[in-house]
């Protein structure tokens, strides 16, 4: 009792400006109802919220079958998965920036998401060559792709790592370089897939690349909530290392910070959720970058604030831009990526402008 | 030749020996930064005062030699342990990140509470704000501020770390070149509070470019020149015209402050005399 009580303390007083937290949290929950409401079978959010109380027996009246099977079957998983891969994104990002002491980083750039899509395309199209596919699919079943996707994702990320590690010390340019270098390097492989990709292969491939939440399933969502739920826990409880962070790496020793172990840590748990993620859903870009930008600009850096906004709103930005692609040219569905891209873009534009003068590398 | 027994107080550096690349930056150095006394490092650019402040921070090891705190060699004592008693201030640092003031400050009580902040740790990053002077920029963004007010800033987030308690266990204070981007009086100010904190058993250890601040606020001067040990001793010991002549090819005038009697050092050398080159060519 006691020991609940202190957790419950420390919990409290660790979080800054809960107020912004809640209200982003009040927005997504109302998200959450209108976008289970939403798509070719309309339901009203009293619906909603029966289908719900019922699932969880506190129902009063008995709902409409249709509408039950709809929303736990279908909406509902959907909506979890993107709950989960918008926020794992998101603070992988606000993260991955504070390891690079630069607020323009994003996932992308340890090459997690490159090297899933490496994964992806060498699993669809030259897999075909050596019955590798068939090999995968026979070993992992429908999960071939996302396996394939998640170790990309951890192989390149590993070599980025190593590249920029020598002698214990990781230094945060040479990381930088070779995360670019890594990029175009599986750039190029992608190119030569595609090249030798017959037009099934290459839909599928390039339909992966766009970012799509369709394969969500309560299977799916299982699988990927372990990976969010420890890589959510291991970098909140970073936060106050990382503020010390972004000080300085010298800084940061002098604070007692082993810097090293630190950035290790970070990386590989960044890696590991943003991995997980893109291997079932593909690429979904800035996420990452936007989110965590928006958080600073309206409350400041200080990790214990960042970290579980950024949680929050990745979600409610996902959770958004799924509800948009799924109905705005329904019944045919628009890749997720495409409309984080096509928002996000923008938007980052605005706040490179914006902030010109004060971002340098 | 060992001047420092193993088990002498004080932040210590004994035969120390740093190469780096190839080059060796420091040779046979012997230095101790003693509790309640402010050690002021001089010398000429390149002479190695800031690896020597580096190392002595923990952050470079030695390449032979040794360094130590107290009885115990510094690579005994873990990072975390050594951030509760040692803090440094560095000649710059970057944040381009949006944070208060005061978090800032508070940031140097990371190593007291494990990220869990308590109130004491607010009303000594507020004491540590009210002593170097920066009260009213408590709430102020730290990217909006000015350079010397930034360093300002640093200089609380130091002072908040080391903050003395009732345990009076000798703590260290390294500031490299901490008065570069203050003007005369905030340098002045900042000195004041250096040397003020000694009479609570807190070492200084500064690199300073201006001989005249340390002559005014040092008990014990070291001049470094290439990499070595040129002189030691009180200011009016080192702050010799033929040592300085020795250490920066420059000729100096000593002279007598008024009311503090401490040396302030002149430049003899009035224009260009023989280097003068022919501009009308």
């Amino acid at each position: 009792m006691f020991a609940k009580l202190k957790i419950r303390q420390i919990a409290a007083s660790s979080l800054r400006n809960p107020a912004y937290l809640n209200g982003i949290a009040l927005v997504l929950v109302a998200l959450i109802i209108v976008s289970l409401g939403a798509g070719a079978v309309k339901i009203s959010p009293a619906q909603v919220l029966g289908v719900l109380l019922k699932s969880i027996g506190l129902g009063v009246a008995e709902p409409d079958l249709a509408h039950s099977y709809v929303l736990m079957s279908i909406r509902l998983p959907r909506i979890a998965f993107a709950l989960l891969i918008g926020s794992s994104l998101a603070v992988a990002g606000a993260c991955l920036q504070s390891v690079y002491r630069n607020p323009l980083a994003d996932p992308a750039l340890i090459g997690v998401s490159s090297g899933a899509a490496v994964g992806v395309a060498l699993t669809l199209v030259a897999g075909s060559f050596f019955g590798g596919t068939a090999f995968a699919r026979a070993f992992f079943g429908i999960w071939s792709i996302p396996v394939a996707g998640f170790l990309g994702g951890l192989a390149a990320t590993m070599i980025v790592f190593r590249l920029a590690t020598r002698n214990g010390r990781t230094d945060v340019a040479t990381m930088l370089l070779a995360g670019i270098a890594i990029n175009a390097f599986c750039g190029a492989l992608i190119g030569l897939m595609s090249y030798l990709a017959d037009d099934a292969q290459l839909r599928d491939l390039t339909m992966w690349t766009l970012g799509s939440l369709s394969g969500a399933n309560w299977t799916t969502v299982l699988t990927l909530t372990p990976f969010v739920l420890v890589g959510l826990v291991v970098l909140w409880r970073n936060a106050h290392a990382l503020n010390v962070l972004l000080l300085g790496e010298a800084e940061a020793f002098h604070l007692g910070t082993d810097v090293d172990r630190l950035k290790r840590r970070v990386v590989i748990t960044a890696a590991l959720m943003v991995g997980a993620g893109v291997g079932f859903a593909g690429v979904i870009g800035f996420v990452g970058l936007v989110v965590p930008h928006i958080l600073r600009l309206v409350a400041g850096a200080e990790h214990r604030f960042v970290l579980p906004g950024s949680a929050l709103l990745g979600a409610l930005m996902l959770v958004a831009a799924d509800l948009v692609a799924r109905t705005i040219a329904a019944p045919a569905e628009i890749p997720i990526g495409v409309i984080t891209a096509l928002l996000g873009a923008p938007f980052f534009i605005w706040l490179l402008l914006r902030n010109r003068n004060k971002w340098r590398l | 030749m060992t001047v420092l027994a193993m088990d002498s107080p004080g932040l210590w550096a004994e035969n120390l020996h740093i190469k780096q690349g190839g080059k060796t930056i420091l040779q046979d150095v012997n230095l101790r930064v003693s509790p309640g006394k402010v050690t002021a490092l001089v010398g000429p650019s390149g002479a190695g005062k800031s690896t020597l402040l580096r190392a002595l921070a923990g952050e470079i090891k030695p390449s032979s030699g040794k360094l130590g705190m107290g009885p115990h060699q510094l690579g005994e004592i873990s990072i975390g342990k050594l951030a509760k008693i040692r803090a440094v201030l560095p000649q710059d640092s970057s944040l381009h990140f949006p944070f208060k003031a005061l978090d800032v400050v508070l940031m140097g009580r990371a190593p007291h509470n494990a990220g869990m902040e308590r109130p004491l740790d607010t009303e000594i990053a507020r004491k540590a704000m009210v002593f170097a002077r920066i009260s009213h920029l408590e709430d102020r963004d730290f990217e909006t501020l000015s350079g010397g007010e930034r360093q300002r800033v640093h200089f609380a987030r130091t002072l908040a770390q080391i903050w003395p308690n009732s345990s009076r266990v000798p703590m260290y204070l390294l500031l490299d070149e901490p008065t570069a981007h203050l003007d005369m009086a905030f340098a002045q100010a900042l000195m004041q509070c250096a040397a003020y904190l000694t009479t609570s058993n807190i070492g200084v250890l500064g690199v300073f470019h201006d001989l005249n601040l340390a002559a005014q606020y040092a008990d014990h001067i070291v001049i470094l020149r290439d990499g070595r040990v040129l002189a030691t001793g009180s200011p009016s010991d080192v702050f010799q015209p033929e040592l300085l002549r020795e250490a920066f090819g420059w000729n100096a005038i000593i002279i007598q402050h008024p009311t503090t009697g401490r040396p302030v050092v002149l430049s003899a050398e009035g224009d260009m005399g023989d280097f003068a080159p022919d501009l009308s060519a």
